[in-house]
């Protein structure tokens, strides 16, 4: 082809395929959107359908609970009545009730839930801390119920008042005119264990009773053992004088801008978030579809037979030629053909079989039993069927049909364009009514298919199958093995 | 390129779903044909055809010069079929009834009335390397160097497998009524 020639090709074929653009099936957007897209619910499995809701539904449980106590946290803060004004003063807040009417371990839970919002402040150099001791006052201690109590209320203001510079300066101002004194109610510090992590502990509540203020204090406040650290403080005064105003206030006087540590947050909210170690979702694998037929087959046959002589009478037997109208039989089968793989096909239906049986023996003995029924003989009688001469010939022959169960499995070893070859295995279970014996074969075949169009396909098949039994009755003097040769020709319909 | 075109592969780079139906939109006639030349049955270029696909959008964040994402889709569908061949030419003998069925039947009374779908059939039907070769050097226009490198084998296969294909194809074109349309 001249080089004319081909680009003449070249552009007929271009021109035919330029404006070429099929339609894909609908199923292939899906397909492609699913592999490219998979974190879009789309009717997936089970777990990717109920995740979301499940995920949504414990949010909003747990955004529920924690508002609840924000609310009873802010109703607490209302119900404290207020006697006086705070207009420059520190932003304390009246809890004497906690000290009267509640027991101090829930005073101690309450604050602790609230002390986010109120006073947290971390410690964080020596230099800050001499700074705040040096604007330390020394505070009245109006009215505490035990003198031990005051005491530590005033120690634990000197010792563990905050230190960040803007509450600093809140502290300075006059704590008499305000007629409050703030009180540690609980105090958290940082400690380091022995494999060295640190770890926020709670260093109790100084207004308990059996609160060894001196001992805790000494240990949480030293400043210069790096081990060691104070978290935060919460101070609370003693007086009623706070008026609303100032409860907004204090509320927003000292946000988390210092609160760093995460897990701080999480044990002091006891928010537990739910964890999702592994998420699996099915890739939806295009399905294959594995034909059925339903098959129809014929198959002409010869009879072999192997024969066993269990009796000295008998002298010889006659044999037949290779291919003798005396073998001849037909089995038809109706089944089903169905595709487990590529290579693998799986057959079964059911059988009729009709073969012949026949022997052609001579016997040397006076006396032979015959239980064949159907049995003939030309030889001279004597008041007897079943009694024989010596040297007269005997034929047995009978017409055997069957029913029966078939089922075997192919494999294909070759294809070429529109034929199929194979070979073939199995077993058919043989119902014989007239002996009431049921006959076991075992067979082999190989053959081809051809495919004729879309929906059928013709199978031709060489076919051997084995008795495995005896024929005959166990008593008879001749046992009889037979196998068959055959040519099964086969049509198969597609049906699903 | 139209601007909008461009656009809408930026919006796909960043995984817009609608982008990406609308690209997908835009290209599945044109990508399918390609496929349906490279593949022997129209069940296999569905499946070259999905597979490509996947890659372009999974890759279409590498994609440097948009102008030319035409010619980056073509040829990423062009590979994928390639692939595909590389990897299904050593099952050949094992193939199912339905890839069996799925030949296109010739129908060697048409003389005449020759169609784009009849041109396709004789191509679909021509054997693997030839059908490779055709498609790449005569319809898309690659050259044999390039050919041999996408193929893995060498230049003069290429060569040969394009005089033998081409042979077949004009052979099977000329029943159809070729020679009257040149």
């Amino acid at each position: 082809m001249t080089n004319s020639e081909e680009d003449i090709l070249s552009r007929f074929l271009q021109d035919t395929f330029s404006d070429y653009e099929p339609e894909p099936s609908d199923q292939t957007w899906e397909h492609i959107r699913k592999e490219i897209q998979p974190q879009q619910p789309n009717g997936g499995g089970v777990l990717r359908q109920w995740i979301v809701p499940v995920v949504a539904l414990l949010l909003i449980i747990g955004g529920i609970i924690f508002s609840g106590q924000n609310t009873e946290n802010n109703s607490e803060l209302a119900m404290n009545s207020t006697k006086g004004k705070l207009k420059n003063g520190p932003q304390i807040i009246d809890y004497q009730h906690i000290n009267t009417k509640k027991s101090t371990k829930q005073n101690t839970a309450n604050i602790n839930a609230k002390s986010e919002k109120l006073y947290v402040n971390k410690t964080t150099s020596n230099v800050e801390s001499k700074v705040l001791f040096e604007v330390e006052k020394p505070f009245e201690v109006p009215t505490f119920s035990t003198t031990k109590t005051a005491s530590i209320a005033k120690q634990n203001v000197q010792e563990y008042a905050v230190t960040e510079k803007e509450f600093v300066e809140i502290e300075d101002k006059p704590v008499a005119s305000y007629n409050a004194i703030p009180v540690i109610v609980s105090v958290y510090g940082v400690a380091q264990t022995a494999n060295g992590l640190r770890k926020v502990v709670s260093l109790g509540n100084p207004m308990s009773t059996d609160y060894n203020m001196e001992e805790k204090s000494q240990k949480s406040i030293n400043l210069t053992n790096p081990n060691s650290d104070i978290l935060s403080v919460v101070s609370v005064p003693i007086n009623n004088s706070v008026d609303d105003a100032t409860i907004q206030e204090v509320r927003y006087i000292k946000p988390l801008k210092t609160l760093k540590n995460k897990d701080f947050v999480l044990i002091k909210n006891q928010i537990i978030l739910p964890k999702i170690t592994e998420i699996n979702i099915n890739r939806d694998a295009k399905p294959i579809r594995r034909p059925v037929y339903m098959s129809v087959g014929i198959m002409p046959l010869q009879t072999y037979r192997i024969l066993t002589v269990n009796s000295q009478n008998i002298q010889n037997l006659q044999t037949n030629n290779t291919f003798d109208s005396e073998r001849n039989g037909w089995a038809f089968d109706l089944g089903i053909t169905k595709q487990i793989g590529n290579k693998w096909n799986l057959r079964g239906g059911v059988s009729y079989l009709k073969m012949r049986q026949w022997a052609d023996y001579q016997v040397n003995t006076n006396n032979i039993s015959v239980k064949n029924s159907n049995s003939y003989s030309n030889a001279v009688s004597v008041g007897n069927n079943d009694n024989e001469f010596i040297g007269q010939t005997r034929i047995e022959q009978k017409t055997l049909q069957m029913v029966g169960l078939r089922a075997d499995v192919q494999r294909f070893f070759k294809v070429t364009g529109r034929n199929r070859y194979f070979i073939s295995g199995g077993s058919q279970l043989m119902y014989e009514s007239t002996q009431k014996q049921s006959n076991i074969f075992i067979n082999a075949s190989v053959g081809f298919q051809h495919l004729v169009n879309k929906d059928c396909f013709l199978t031709i098949e060489p076919t051997a199958s084995y008795l495995l039994n005896n024929i005959n009755d166990s008593k008879s003097p001749i046992q009889t093995n037979a196998y068959n040769l055959g040519l099964k020709v086969g049509l198969n319909f597609k049906v699903k | 390129m139209p601007e909008n075109e461009k656009e809408l592969v930026l919006a796909c780079k960043r995984n817009d779903p609608k982008a990406q139906t609308a690209f997908y939109n835009l290209y599945k006639g044109r990508l399918l044909g390609v496929c349906r030349r490279y593949a022997r049955t129209v069940a296999e270029a569905e499946d070259i055809f999905q597979e490509a696909f996947i890659k372009i959008f999974k890759n279409l964040h590498n994609l440097e010069k948009i102008e030319s994402v035409n010619y980056w889709v073509k040829s990423s569908v062009i590979r994928t079929a390639i692939d595909h061949y590389r990897h299904t030419i050593h099952e050949r003998e094992q193939i199912g009834y339905e890839t069996i069925m799925e030949q296109p039947e010739m129908d060697s009374n048409i003389f005449s009335n020759m169609s784009r779908d009849h041109v396709l059939e004789i191509i679909n039907t021509l054997p693997n390397g030839y059908r490779m070769v055709i498609n790449l050097y005569l319809i898309d226009g690659y050259t044999h160097a390039e050919i041999s490198k996408m193929l893995n084998i060498s230049e003069g296969t290429s060569k040969s497998q394009l005089s033998r294909g081409r042979d077949l194809l004009k052979k099977e074109l000329i029943k159809l009524g070729y020679e009257e349309k040149v």
